[in-house]
């Protein structure tokens, strides 16, 4: 079912529905956070449950949507190449101001030694912890929260879902400078998913710029 | 201040005598004599005037003491002995100067009129070897003779720093001395540049009698002054010496000597048993000594010396000159002037009358000499270029040649003077020259002196001023001679003048200075100090073992105020003494004190190094432990080469100090500390405490008053509401994160003010310190796990487990054997009970939502019962727990600036197998259970989560699905 934006009438914007998606968001994320789990597979289990699994489970069995509203296909690829370099720009001036102007450098905390002393290490890292939560947040916060809000706030559920994020990290114990760039970049790449429509986009833009923060902190402080 | 005192003494003095002499001439009328003298006599009025009772009556009024008229009298009889005479000291700059060293001297006049720029310095500068007559053949003779006229002189130590003044280093070579364009003479007034008086009158002070002389003397001998001896016979000046009489035989007469006297003690044993004792004297009486043979005798003689006696006026004694003696001989012991041997031989003159023969205290009376008679000799003493004059107000090209000026520059010197005015030295109070070792220096300085003249005009004394005062030596040339005086006609009184002569060059070798003067190896001023004030034996508190970590760096520094070298070339020798008592047996003596840099085991304790070497003016050491000592002392010896100047070999010159430290004994007992109620640090140590906690420390009140505490050297200032100062407990809020170490410290002593009514200043006073280390919570499960490891590997049941025993590894501290044993497989049957070991220990009393888990099965303790297991069983056993500070610590967060959130429960767990093993008590009953529990144990764990994951899953989709079956569906 294609859903035109423009053509649609006004939607109540706190009927049943929304306020069952909304919880189940909340609960997506409680779970994430305080789901007793042991070791790093029942964490990779529990992430791909609660950010993969359930969202599309619930798109497709109680929303009964298309993924195609969700984000999941390649289209307006003018608008998301239009709008990827001017945020990458957006990024790297942020990169700028971070590095020289706060003590981020000294604080920020990559990883254990091998992680910093290693390109092998690292290059696996990013390609597989890194890419693998990229890629579940794009699908959980951009993909199910954003589209979703997207009917009802327009471009107001940008900043709904990056509210969500911060949330996010906030229960996990994350809210700090460690991940100020994840924080930016939730909130960069649910304007480019938003332009888009797609997840694609965002998240080429989300691997990208936090492997790259992670290189440039790498080269600027060894 | 002193000048004006004798002034009002004189005046009143001279009123006083005044006023006798009116009282005593006037002739007033019987009426006013008897009024006048009514008061005064206590009579109606006697005309006999009595002056006693005038003056008895003055002093009564007056209330003058006669003791102290009398007192005042005399002083005032030699007042005149007493004033100041000029004077003039000399100062260099350099005070030590070197082998090469260019020293300034500097010339201070006293007690002139003038002021120094209208007084003339005519400094003279003897080299070493440079004496007066030295022979031509003395190599040094070419350098000491600076003036070139062939013998050596006061003038040649003149010439040598005058030209030094004059030239000013100018380079004669460059100069053609052919002509002298230039106008640099000066004519030098006697007195100085300012002296305009009518006559100049030059005087002389005696420093030994205190009299000024006119310089003058007698123009001839017929000078109408005329002696008058006592003497019945012939007045010589005798000088003595050595007759030598060769005798073959014969007699010398000797007269009767009185030998003293001695006691002769008779005593009487006999008969009454008495004694007495009597003096006699001792006489050999005239007698003729014999001799036989050939023999020489010297004998003491005397014989005329050819000088004339002089009477002096001032003691009416007549005198001779140096080394000749006043006799006045009868004319019947002529014969013992110049005595024949042959005499002597016969016996005709006895040699005891040869050695002093005549009167010698003869008295004499003698006239002045008339005014006219006596020819003042009032001069400079300039240096002078030979054949040539200083201050002539004539300085031609052969003079600016012997001085080495420039001819074409009036003041070669630029210092305002001409070339000649330079020469003089007028105000040239300073002269500068190239040391070399045992080089003197002196100054003439001529000048107006405050001394009035009595001569009837406005003349002050001329005077010369040398830096030692010396005008009279005896035994050589420089002395004061032809003392007399002359007679003046002034106002209308005859008024005599004393005089004398005295050439001052003779005097010049005895008023010489040198910079080295004076100068020997003095001590090196040290001034000792040290940092911290305060300082703490083992401030840092202890490790974790419990081992103290150390006290204060404590740096004890020297200053030595007046080093000559660079303190790199100093040498320091420190020694630290020790003393056990309190501050009311100290005693300073050293041999009270025990030596401890000697000990070998205090220098490692203490992290001392070095306790001598250059440049070592900084001590440094830690406080970590001073055994039972309450007080350190610190002795520094200082050592520098030290330049005697002789260019040759040196000595040293040393310091010595000491400094007493009074260092705080630091303790790390004697505090409490607790998280609410719970006391965290009941063990030795450092005390583990975990991150953002409220610490409450607490120093039980005793003797002390005031606390200082410290967190990491920042002093805590959170007080409660009604506190103004610190007391003996404090909060404070630890944070970091876990590995982090923090101290805590307290000062605390019982100053009071004298005005408070609580007991103090008594000099208590203490120290505690504590150390914090951060921890992240903990247990651990199994008789050995990573917080508990035992001396021996034990199953669940107590006994020793060998099979999980990995090995034994020996301690590289304690160098004890100790088993290392699996941590997280255990044996165990039956039931067991799991204790968790808690880190840190105190923890356990603060967890909430402890649970145990079998196999993912929540327990209700941590007894399980392992019977229903079949042997060779595993069973996981979880255990899982969070720590909460307490809420009513929590809702004070917020006081120290940070959120409830922060110290949320803070969750601990651990896990860990066990391996059944058999049993003997396997009950029928539970087998039942025992398969439960064996299929629980056999489905994987991981499964176990998948299924909740996916349970939760489904109940979240079928849940939603409900609650928006029951909505509209927006969406169609």
């Amino acid at each position: 079912m294609d859903i035109n934006y423009k053509s649609k009438k006004r939607e109540e914007i706190f009927n049943i529905e929304t306020v069952t998606t909304l919880s189940v968001i909340l609960i997506c994320l409680l779970l994430f956070a305080f789901f007793t789990v042991k070791g790093s597979f029942q964490q990779v289990i529990l992430g791909l449950v609660v950010f993969l699994l359930l969202p599309l489970l619930y798109i497709k069995v109680i929303l009964k949507e298309d993924l195609n509203n969700f984000g999941f296909k390649i289209n307006k690829w003018k608008e998301g190449f239009f709008i990827f370099p001017v945020c990458l720009l957006i990024m790297g001036g942020f990169f700028y101001i971070i590095f020289s102007y706060t003590n981020f450098s000294q604080n920020y905390f990559l990883g254990k030694y091998d992680m910093v002393n290693s390109y092998a290490y690292l290059f696996v890292y990013e390609f597989l912890i890194v890419n693998l939560f990229v890629f579940l947040y794009e699908v959980f916060f951009r993909g199910f929260v954003m589209f979703y809000f997207g009917k009802r706030f327009n471009v107001y559920t940008i900043f709904i879902q990056f509210l969500l994020f911060l949330i996010f990290l906030d229960m996990m114990g994350r809210l700090s400078m460690d991940y100020v760039f994840y924080m930016m970049t939730a909130l960069l790449a649910g304007m480019i998913a938003y332009k888009s429509k797609s997840l694609v986009y965002s998240y080429l833009f989300s691997i990208i710029v936090l492997i790259a923060s992670d290189i440039i902190y790498l080269k600027l402080t060894k | 201040m002193k000048k004006i005192k004798k002034i009002i003494k004189k005046i009143f003095l001279i009123s006083l005598v005044s006023l006798e002499i009116v009282l005593m001439n006037i002739h007033p009328t019987q009426a006013e004599l008897d009024s006048l003298l009514g008061g005064i006599l206590g009579s109606d009025g006697d005309s006999t005037i009595n002056a006693n009772g005038m003056l008895e009556q003055l002093e009564e009024r007056y209330h003058l003491n006669s003791d102290s008229i009398t007192n005042f009298g005399e002083s005032f009889n030699v007042s005149d002995q007493k004033s100041p005479a000029p004077e003039v000291d000399i100062f260099f700059n350099p005070t030590n100067p070197k082998f090469g060293e260019e020293v300034t001297a500097t010339a201070i006049p006293k007690y002139f009129q003038e002021g120094k720029e209208n007084m003339y310095f005519t400094w003279y500068i003897k080299h070493k070897g440079c004496d007066r007559e030295l022979p031509q053949s003395d190599p040094n003779f070419e350098l000491c003779d600076s003036d070139g006229d062939g013998q050596v002189q006061a003038n040649d130590w003149k010439v040598e720093a005058m030209r030094a003044v004059a030239n000013s280093g100018f380079v004669k070579e460059k100069a053609d001395y052919g002509s002298s364009t230039d106008d640099d003479s000066f004519n030098a007034h006697i007195g100085g540049k300012v002296n305009i008086q009518e006559t100049d009158y030059c005087y002389l002070h005696d420093f030994i009698s205190g009299k000024d002389y006119e310089i003058a003397t007698a123009s001839s001998s017929d000078n109408g002054s005329s002696d008058t001896f006592s003497c019945e016979g012939t007045l010589m000046c005798s000088s003595p010496y050595n007759l030598s009489c060769g005798i073959m035989s014969g007699a010398i007469h000797v007269p009767e000597q009185d030998m003293g006297s001695g006691d002769s003690t008779a005593t009487d044993d006999g008969s009454g048993g008495s004694s007495s004792s009597t003096s006699v004297s001792i006489t050999v009486p005239e007698h003729d000594e014999l001799f036989d043979g050939t023999s020489t005798a010297s004998i003491d003689a005397n014989t005329d010396s050819g000088y004339e006696p002089i009477c002096d006026p001032e003691t009416k004694k007549t005198t001779c000159p140096e080394g000749t003696t006043v006799r006045c001989i009868a004319a019947d012991q002529m014969y013992l002037i110049n005595p024949d041997c042959n005499l002597i031989v016969t016996g005709a003159i006895s040699v005891f009358d040869l050695g002093d023969p005549g009167e010698k205290d003869v008295n004499c009376e003698t006239t002045s000499y008339e005014n006219s008679k006596v020819e003042q000799k009032c001069e400079h003493q300039f240096a002078v270029a030979p054949g040539m004059s200083t201050g002539d107000g004539d300085f031609g090209p052969d003079e600016e040649n012997f001085w080495g000026t420039d001819p074409l520059d009036p003041s070669t010197a630029n210092n305002g003077n001409t070339d000649e005015a330079n020469v003089a030295g007028i105000g040239t109070d300073k002269v500068t020259w190239t040391y070399a070792p045992g080089d003197q220096i002196g100054v003439i300085v001529e000048g107006q002196s405050y001394m009035g003249t009595k001569h009837d005009d406005s003349s002050n004394a001329i005077t010369f001023a040398l830096v030692n005062n010396v005008f009279n030596k005896e035994g050589s040339e420089c002395k004061i001679e032809e003392k007399n005086d002359y007679t003046e006609a002034i106002k209308g009184y005859d008024v005599k003048i004393p005089f004398a002569m005295v050439n001052i060059d003779n005097c010049l070798e005895f008023n010489f200075v040198s910079p080295a003067d004076g100068y020997q190896a003095d001590n090196m001023d040290v001034a000792m100090d040290y940092y911290p004030k305060n300082p703490t034996v083992g401030s840092l508190g202890v490790d974790g073992a419990g081992v103290e970590m150390g006290g204060d760096n404590l740096v004890v520094a020297v200053d030595t105020s007046n080093k000559n070298l660079d303190n790199n070339q100093i040498y320091y020798k420190w020694s630290i003494y020790g003393f056990n008592g309190n501050r009311e047996d100290l005693r300073l003596a050293k041999e009270d004190w025990t030596i401890l840099s000697d000990d070998a085991n205090f220098r490692k304790k203490n992290n001392i190094n070095t306790l001598e070497g250059l440049g070592m003016d900084q001590f440094e050491m830690q406080l970590n432990d001073i055994g039972d000592y309450d007080f350190l002392r610190f002795f520094v010896e200082s050592e520098e080469f030290f330049d005697t100047g002789t260019g040759t070999t040196g000595t040293t010159r040393s310091g010595r100090g000491d400094i007493l430290v009074e260092p705080n004994k630091s303790s790390t007992t004697g505090i409490a500390i607790k998280s609410g109620d719970t006391d965290i640090c009941q063990t030795g140590g450092s005390c583990e405490v975990l991150k953002n906690q409220i610490i409450t420390v607490t120093l039980p009140s005793g003797s002390v008053n005031n606390y200082l505490w410290t967190l990491d050297g920042k002093e805590i200032t959170t007080l409660g509401a009604d506190e103004t100062k610190q007391g003996n407990s404090v909060s404070f809020v630890l944070e970091g994160n876990p590995g982090d170490s923090h101290v805590i410290s307290v000062i605390a002593n019982d100053t009071v003010s004298p005005a408070s009514t609580v007991a103090g200043n008594k000099g208590e006073k203490l120290t505690v310190t504590r150390n914090f280390v951060v921890v992240e919570p903990m247990i651990g499960l199994g008789p050995n796990n990573r917080l508990n490891r035992g001396e021996e590997c034990k199953d669940l049941n107590g006994d020793t487990d060998t099979s999980s025993s990995l090995g034994t590894y020996t301690s590289i501290s304690s160098n004890e054997t100790v088993s290392n044993c699996r941590e997280k497989v255990f044996s165990g049957s039956g039931t067991v009970t799991i204790n968790p070991t808690y880190y840190p220990n105190w923890i356990s009393g603060s967890l909430k939502n402890v649970k145990y888990y079998v196999n993912g099965v929540a327990q209700d303790s941590g007894m399980i019962d392992l019977s229903s297991y079949p042997a060779g069983t595993l069973v996981n056993v979880s255990y899982e727990g969070e720590y909460w500070q307490s809420d009513s610590e929590r809702a004070t967060l917020k006081n120290w600036g940070l959120s409830e959130v922060v110290t949320s429960g803070e969750k601990i767990s651990d896990s860990i197998t066990i391996k059944v093993t058999d049993s003997a008590d396997q009950s029928a009953s539970k087998k039942a259970t025992k398969i439960l529990a064996g299929l629980a144990y056999n489905i994987p764990e991981q499964m176990i989560f998948m299924f909740r994951i996916m349970l939760t899953t489904f109940i979240i989709i079928f849940a939603a699905g409900v609650v928006i079956s029951f909505g509209e569906k927006k969406y169609n």
